[in-house]
């Protein structure tokens, strides 16, 4: 029986990295699907930048149609919440409290001291994300900005990885644009970077450039992993039915290669350097 | 002086004033743009052996150059900038980290750089998102770019370009 054979439960049909006991929600106290891929994603905002339901609507019906089915918990399952406004925000850890994305995520205990990540074991109770989610949750979380990279509209920890940040107040700058495709579209292409895919889909160069040159994007890879369509809604192709998407190059679909089972071996505390 | 050389003279100068200005717009005539050849980059590490198992990571500064005669405005590192390892046999090494989404500049985010300043930017090779799990000989460089895009609202004249950084080279030896 599942329920008490450890093998089953750990069993994981439709290979998005959660065995039976997980999606049975024994862990998370929320059921999944055996047989279709679930993934699942705590969302937590700083005042002012949650997540509208149209654009969370725009992200699950393009998973939806390729038969993902993706949770988006702004605290509906019990995680999700508004966070507080730190003065100036960093990804990575950086010594101080309440400055970073593992503050938020983790607790005030987790810090840098040096190049290491180490445990203060300090105020880890007061982090945001419970601990119990490691391993079967993406943690985001959107804000105005962050400070490493100037500009920027988003971060993923790494690729693959388990945390990503949307910066959501940087795209309300860009009144000229639909501001709720580009937010789903930023909103999937962190996320795409936390399931493994890099700027131009499962490879980390473009085939036409000789260099990352990320700012130029690569021109036939229609993708909003590649930068220009992240941001130019404008110029997504109709099949898209007006939805983000993580395309294709000829020859194959990055949907295909989305590395959902990554979450079993989320890292979890590491900031990418 | 009458009048109307008095006009006359006054006409002159406000002629020749705008004459200028056109010829030499007020905020563009000092700066370069889309000049390839006036900024140069040039890498420097902190350590060039490092032990496998050892050592975790290595520094890299990346320094950008004016080596022109007028200022250049420049977008910021930021997104715009892409770190390179190559293994011993030349081929590039694997990375499994990240950069940011794209980015979106105003006039703000731009940085001036006046002839013989620089600005510089430092990157960290971690091991931990970085392949340097080879004994033997690397070489590191990295490319800036800078392009205006569409979804930057930036006014100003800004260098656009690519530039390939001078090489550095390490070695990765056996505890």
């Amino acid at each position: 029986m599942a329920g008490t054979d450890p093998t089953v439960a750990q069993m994981d049909f439709d290979n998005d990295g959660l065995g039976i006991a997980t999606e049975r929600g024994d862990v998370i106290g929320a059921w999944a699907c055996f047989h279709i891929p679930d993934i699942f994603v705590e969302v937590d905002w700083m005042p002012g930048h949650e997540m509208s339901n149209e654009a969370v609507a725009k992200v699950l019906w393009a998973f939806a149609r390729q038969g993902i089915v993706l949770h988006i918990d702004r605290g509906e399952m019990g995680g999700g919440n508004q966070i507080i406004q730190p003065t100036t925000f960093w990804f990575r850890p950086r010594a101080g409290n309440s400055n970073d994305f593992y503050d938020f995520k983790w607790g005030n205990g987790w810090d840098m001291n040096g190049n290491n990540m180490v445990d203060f074991g300090v105020d880890n109770l007061r982090g945001n994300f419970s601990v119990n989610r490691l391993g079967i949750f993406h943690y985001c979380i959107m804000g105005q900005e962050y400070a490493e990279v100037a500009g920027s509209s988003g971060k993923s920890g790494g690729i693959p990885d388990d945390d990503f940040f949307v910066s959501d107040g940087k795209l309300k700058d860009m009144w000229w644009l639909d501001y709720t495709k580009i937010l789903s579209s930023t909103f999937m292409h962190e996320l795409g970077h936390n399931l493994g895919l890099h700027h131009y889909g499962n490879v980390d160069q473009c085939p036409h450039a000789p260099d990352h040159d990320e700012g130029a994007g690569c021109p036939d890879y229609v993708s909003i992993m590649s930068y220009h369509y992240q941001l130019s809604p404008g110029d997504w192709p109709s099949g898209w039915g007006g939805n983000p998407n993580y395309g294709s190059r000829t020859g194959w679909s990055d949907w295909a290669n989305l590395n959902i089972a990554s979450i079993q071996n989320a890292p979890g505390v590491e900031g990418d350097p | 002086m009458d009048m109307t050389r008095e006009r006359k003279l006054i006409i002159t100068v406000v002629s020749v004033t705008i004459s200028l200005i056109v010829i030499f717009p007020l905020d563009g005539y000092k700066y370069t743009y889309g000049w390839y050849g006036e900024l140069e980059l040039q890498i420097y590490i902190d350590d060039t052996v490092l032990t496998l198992g050892l050592d975790n990571s290595f520094n890299a500064t990346y320094v950008l150059k004016n080596i022109g005669k007028t200022t250049v405005r420049v977008l910021p590192f930021s997104v715009n900038f892409s770190p390179h390892a190559y293994y011993p046999n030349g081929s590039a090494v694997r990375f499994n980290g990240s950069i940011g989404g794209a980015a979106i500049f105003t006039d703000h985010d731009l940085i001036e750089i006046h002839p013989g300043k620089k600005i510089q930017y430092c990157y960290q090779f971690s091991f931990l998102r970085w392949d340097f799990s080879t004994l033997g000989n690397y070489s590191v460089d990295g490319v800036y770019f800078s392009h205006r895009s569409n979804r930057d609202s930036i006014t100003l004249p800004i260098w656009e370009g690519r530039l390939t950084s001078s090489s550095a080279d390490l070695r990765i030896e056996a505890p």
